[in-house]
């Protein structure tokens, strides 16, 4: 556990203290800057346009920085050879890579709560008060979504090089954005086969279910448990997923 | 160099038998048989050297033993068991490309290596990093991260992060490389001091006068293949190293007869080596004064004198050469 815990905390640190952790704190300001100057040259759509702009912002900046973690959790190592000096030793390399995980995720749930802070500002510099409890679910699915795709770098890191690695990663969340996207597009003089085919795509990997911004821009501050907990046992599934084959493959891989 | 036959009353601590690895490089490239049935024997207490030229399989052969790469053949027995994560609990490695974290401290470092290795409590793990780091000269900079440091103290710090938990096992992997001459001094002592310790140790290094004068065996691997081991033929002489020629005469105008009647009308000390290369005769000799009674008749002759003085790498040569007739033998 004291291996665990000192490992996982050096995999914090090195992110905490890489060159693109205060570079993305500071784009996660100005978007909320950009956010509130936007939404103030609307007259009708005034809260949809802070809400637009200032969430999908963060989700944004969020997810680019955890594949780039992702993929690096296990290529920078890799490239630097540091990775000899701790699996050289009596941890086994399933303590190494859920470590170097979990260290990543401690750093984007610190990324999320910085930008929390920096939403909540925004929402009293418009007068809005406290964040409701669906803004804070809303923010909390987007650290999931990042969690779950720095999840998923690390798994393509183990695969392939990052260059591939970081291509691939990038591809399929943007295929989980745009599947729902496109099957709710297609009517019913579709092809039946293709109907179907883009509908499972959509129904199995769909990251438009951690978007809570059309609920919060219509004004709806209830949170529904029965509509969160199906988007919570998906994440938890590509989680455990994507965290096994990872372990798998990375047991069995040389470190050449 | 200290020469021993590796006989009963060694114990062997660590053995390769019929290491076999191959690599595909590239789906459209053929493979690469990097590893040929290798077996090699290393001995409690003693200092091993490996050698071999690059793509040898020296870098392969340690990555194996410390679990990095998985053999395609073969087995690795620790204290004659086949060997387990737990095992390396008693290693040390000191790799030659791996760095450090950039942006992590030695402090940090050497504490998670010491939590790895399951030294327990947080006082006694924070007394032992700061007297190992004051051992290695890098107290003072204990908070300071990687990023500002240079390669002598990467590699100080590297010594520290592979000998921090008292290791029976020593495995350095180019220890002198981009060391400046005091920094190879230094880190020549401390192997010395852990040899002395009594743990066994794997050198590996182009070097061969560090080899000579540290090791206790040789063992040269070529092709992926165990070429030479001084366990299974002592070499010719137990004080080979010493009785290399280390110091050169670089003469110009004198032919090989001329400097022959030369040591006789003298009483000159033979020369150990001579090597002609077009009007160039290099004589070496095995000590200082043998070479500098050789000075005064060249000049008086009128020979020109292009250079005088030691030189490592025509020692290197010469061992070179050694070991080539050894293998063909």
């Amino acid at each position: 556990m004291n291996a665990w815990w000192n490992l996982t905390k050096e995999s914090f640190l090195i992110l905490r203290r890489d060159r693109v952790f205060l570079p993305i704190i500071f784009i996660g300001i100005v978007v909320a800057v950009f956010a509130n100057i936007a939404s103030n040259w609307g007259v009708e759509n005034y809260q949809k346009i802070l809400f637009d702009i200032g969430l999908a912002g963060f989700r944004l900046t969020g997810a680019t920085v955890a594949m780039l973690w992702g993929v690096r959790m296990i290529a920078d190592p890799l490239k630097d050879r540091s990775i000899e000096l701790r699996i050289a030793s009596p941890s086994a390399r399933f303590s190494w890579l859920m470590s170097r995980f979990i260290g990543l995720s401690f750093c984007l749930v610190l990324m999320g709560f910085i930008f929390a802070g920096v939403w909540q500002g925004l929402m009293m510099l418009n007068n809005f008060g406290q964040m409701t409890n669906l803004q804070n679910w809303a923010i909390g699915l987007l650290v999931l979504e990042w969690i779950i795709l720095g999840a998923l770098g690390l798994l393509l890191g183990t695969l392939a090089g990052f260059s591939t690695a970081i291509f691939a990663t990038v591809a399929l969340w943007i295929t989980g954005l745009v599947a729902p996207l496109v099957a709710a597009t297609l009517g019913p003089n579709s092809d039946p086969a293709q109907l179907q085919m883009v509908e499972f795509v959509a129904n199995v990997w769909n990251f438009q279910r951690f978007n809570l911004i059309d609920q919060l821009e219509v004004g709806s501050n209830h949170v529904i448990l029965s509509d969160l907990l199906p988007r919570l046992e998906w994440a938890g599934c590509v989680l455990a997923g994507c965290l096994t084959l990872a372990a798998l493959i990375f047991q069995k891989k040389d470190l050449t | 160099m200290t020469m021993n036959s590796g006989g009963p009353m060694e114990a062997s601590f660590l053995s390769l038998r019929g290491l076999e690895k191959t690599f595909r490089p590239d789906a459209l490239k053929p493979p690469i048989q990097l590893l040929k049935g290798l077996d090699l024997e290393f001995f409690e207490g003693s200092c091993t050297g490996l050698v071999g030229h690059n793509g040898a399989g020296k870098t392969t052969t340690i990555r194996m033993i410390l679990g990095l790469i998985f053999p395609d053949r073969g087995q690795i027995l620790f204290r004659g068991q086949p060997m387990t994560r737990e095992h390396r609990a008693t290693i040390g490695y000191m790799a030659e490309t791996a760095r450090f974290p950039a942006t992590l401290t030695p402090t940090e470092i050497l504490s998670t290596q010491l939590a790895i290795y399951d030294v327990k409590s947080a006082s006694s793990r924070a007394k032992l990093i700061e007297s190992k780091l004051e051992s290695v000269g890098l107290f003072k900079d204990r908070h300071r991260q990687l990023k500002n440091f240079s390669k002598g103290m990467q590699q100080r710090l590297a010594w520290a992060h592979a000998t921090i938990h008292e290791p029976d096992l020593l495995i350095l992997d180019e220890p002198f490389s981009g060391l400046d001459p005091v920094g190879r001094i230094t880190m020549k002592n401390w192997i010395l001091a852990e040899k002395k310790r009594g743990i066994t140790i794997l050198l590996c290094t182009h070097e061969l006068p560090q080899i000579m004068s540290l090791c206790d065996h040789i063992q040269i691997l070529r092709n992926g293949k165990l070429v030479y081991s001084s366990l299974d033929k002592n070499l010719k002489g137990a004080k080979l190293y010493e009785s290399l020629p280390r110091y050169f005469i670089d003469v110009s105008g004198a032919t090989v007869a001329e400097l022959d009647a030369m040591k006789v009308a003298h009483k000159l000390e033979p020369w150990q080596t001579l090597h002609q290369n077009g009007f160039l005769v290099q004589l070496g000799f095995k000590d200082y004064p043998s070479a500098t009674m050789w000075l005064q008749p060249c000049l008086a002759k009128g020979f020109v004198v292009v250079r005088f003085g030691d030189d490592n790498s025509a020692t290197e040569e010469q061992l070179l050469v050694h070991f080539r007739e050894e293998f063909t033998q």
